[in-house]
């Protein structure tokens, strides 16, 4: 071997030091989607660190009283959204003013909240722990109480080499265990992929066809979102004066707009629509199909109520319930390791 | 010694002490750091105080004044000879050490640039410690954000509640990016101060029409543009 390639090999070994690959059993790109949105290059996933994340999601020492957890609101058995309450409630049982969404592919998203209110997923838990109807705590009490949390204060000394607990690592820890919540691999994914045995019935064969032409618009394949904000149609609730988007740009043209959400899990995510008005699929299909009353920032392809007629809109709730992805709830049920808190 | 061989060594010894001076110029900046002070015209303002301002025709007290200034660059002739950027102090004058920003001043500067507020890029890298992190006071959670300019306080005149008035400017991503960069030119014997004219602000700002500001808006931008206007060096 000669001194050239002893060179060449040394700056091959060195460059590949410098080369942070993610472990693909944290974060991967599913086959066919696109590229995140999310600047992976700022995050070095690693399993103690997504592991310590998924700890603070789950301890509702981040709010003011510590009763209240990212999971009160974010279930994982519904693919991390909240069910059975058209508004989240937080601590004292306050009612807030929306449907807490679910959490799964958020690298793919580019704003967050149904406004589209934050702008990274690092700043995302900043607004529920400062929220008074969420969790009502400052930053400031939040890492005081972890800074002397015995727990807190090892793990983040040995992952973060630090002696003061800060901000910034308690985002970057949940940052990295929520990018991780991928969902990828419900039957549709299967069929899609042709897996063996994998198939739609008849009538979610049916469904697709109906979604593709209908749906698919918004909540465009494969993400089923197109990561931006419209306006369906829906009525104000005068109740809560909910201008969404609006709320946030003073556009009139982003009046009564709110972020798409991402139609996998929908089965699991009910109630539906940014203040959970639709209890269940029917009552959303009933919307889209008879009930429709578009207004001048309405989206373009929902100008018209679809009038689906019975059997239609059964083969549609049918294919919708392929996007359910019982390998991510299984995956991501949450064991407490109550020995070493 | 010959008269001509006499002034060769005068000559010799002018331009090497020329030589040093000029070299010591450039490798002794000013250490002492750049003073921010906020004054109202002629008199140094003090929260919490109150003044009287003739062409408000009103006593003020300005109780809170915060802001971000950051990506100090200083130039010669519009050519940057030192700049640190990506690098912001948070200056809150109920604190007086963080008036005194530690930046080296290049003797040869004749301008400041700046940037007043966090600019969108630093946004989008991530929750940050320092006089960045969140837990200063200075961020939005509610809508992700820095607040660039805090100022509150107490027009007599004002007919909100304690007559009060704040200023909360925040905005970085169309179509609010407020943020402004500032270029000042430094006069000469300048004392390396850099000055805020409360007072020209207030008088241009409307707070009697719009006294509570507290989103990414046309009004923040205008008041951010108007703030740009009323800094100099002194």
């Amino acid at each position: 071997m000669n001194r050239k390639t002893i060179w060449l090999i040394g700056i091959g070994l060195l460059g590949m030091s410098f080369y942070r690959a993610t472990n693909p059993e944290l974060f991967y790109i599913p086959k066919g989607w696109p590229k995140p949105n999310y600047p992976m290059h700022q995050q070095h996933i690693q399993p103690k660190i997504v592991e310590l994340g998924e700890k603070l999601f789950y301890d509702p020492i981040l709010s003011r009283d510590n009763t209240i957890s990212c999971s009160s609101c974010h279930s994982v058995y519904h693919a991390f959204a909240h069910t059975d309450h058209a508004l989240s409630h937080g601590i004292d049982n306050r009612i807030g003013k929306r449907n807490a969404p679910g959490l799964f592919n958020l690298a793919w998203q580019k704003k967050l909240m149904w406004d589209g209110a934050i702008h990274s997923l690092e700043a995302q838990p900043l607004a529920p722990i400062t929220n008074a109807d969420e969790m009502d705590e400052t930053l400031e009490h939040v890492v005081q109480k972890l800074n002397a949390h015995s727990y807190y204060r090892t793990t983040f000394k040995t992952l973060f080499n630090t002696d003061s607990i800060s901000t910034a690592q308690v985002t970057q820890a949940l940052s990295q265990f929520m990018l991780t919540l991928i969902s990828a691999n419900s039957k549709y994914d299967k069929v899609m992929r042709k897996e063996k045995d994998e198939a739609f019935t008849a009538q979610e064969a049916k469904g697709y066809t109906l979604f593709k032409q209908y749906c698919n618009t918004c909540h465009s394949e494969p993400l089923f979102t197109n990561v931006d904000f419209a306006n369906n149609g829906l009525p104000m609730d005068t109740s809560l004066m909910d201008k969404g988007r609006y709320q946030i740009t003073h556009q009139t043209k982003d009046s009564l707009m709110f972020k798409v959400p991402s139609l996998r899990n929908v089965e699991l995510t009910y109630p539906y629509m940014h203040d959970g008005r639709f209890p269940n699929l029917e009552m959303v299909i009933f919307h889209y199909s008879e009930q429709l009353a578009a207004n001048v920032n309405t989206h373009p392809s929902l100008k018209h109520p679809l009038h689906l007629q019975e059997e239609e809109k059964n083969n549609l709730i049918a294919f919708l319930k392929t996007l359910t992805d019982e390998d991510f709830i299984k995956q991501h049920q949450y064991k407490p390791f109550l020995n070493n808190y | 010694m010959q008269l001509g061989k006499q002034l060769k060594i005068m000559m010799v010894l002018v331009c090497t002490l020329s030589v040093l001076q000029y070299a010591k110029a450039q490798t002794s900046p000013n250490n002492k750091g750049l003073k921010i002070c906020a004054w109202l015209d002629s008199l140094l303002l003090q929260l919490n105080r109150y003044y009287y301002l003739p062409a408000l025709n009103d006593s003020v007290n300005i109780q809170t004044l915060k802001m971000y200034i950051g990506n100090i660059t200083w130039l010669h002739n519009n050519r940057a000879i030192d700049s640190a950027t990506n690098t912001y102090y948070l200056v809150d004058f109920s604190n007086p050490n963080s008036t005194n920003l530690p930046v080296n001043i290049p003797n040869e500067a004749n301008e400041i640039q700046f940037t007043l507020g966090v600019d969108s890029a630093t946004h989008y890298i991530g929750i940050q410690q320092g006089d960045l992190d969140p837990r200063k006071g200075m961020y939005w959670t509610w809508h992700s954000g820095y607040i660039h300019v805090k100022m509150e306080g107490i027009c007599n005149k004002l007919d909100t509640r304690k007559n009060k008035f704040e200023f909360h400017l925040g905005g970085f991503e169309h179509p609010y990016n407020v943020v402004k960069t500032i270029k000042l030119s430094i006069p000469n014997h300048a004392r390396h101060e850099l000055r805020l004219n409360c007072a020209a602000f207030l008088i241009q700002s409307q707070v009697y029409n719009k006294p509570n500001i507290m989103t990414p808006s046309h009004e923040a931008a205008m008041l951010m543009q108007q703030l740009s206007t009323c800094f100099y060096v002194y």
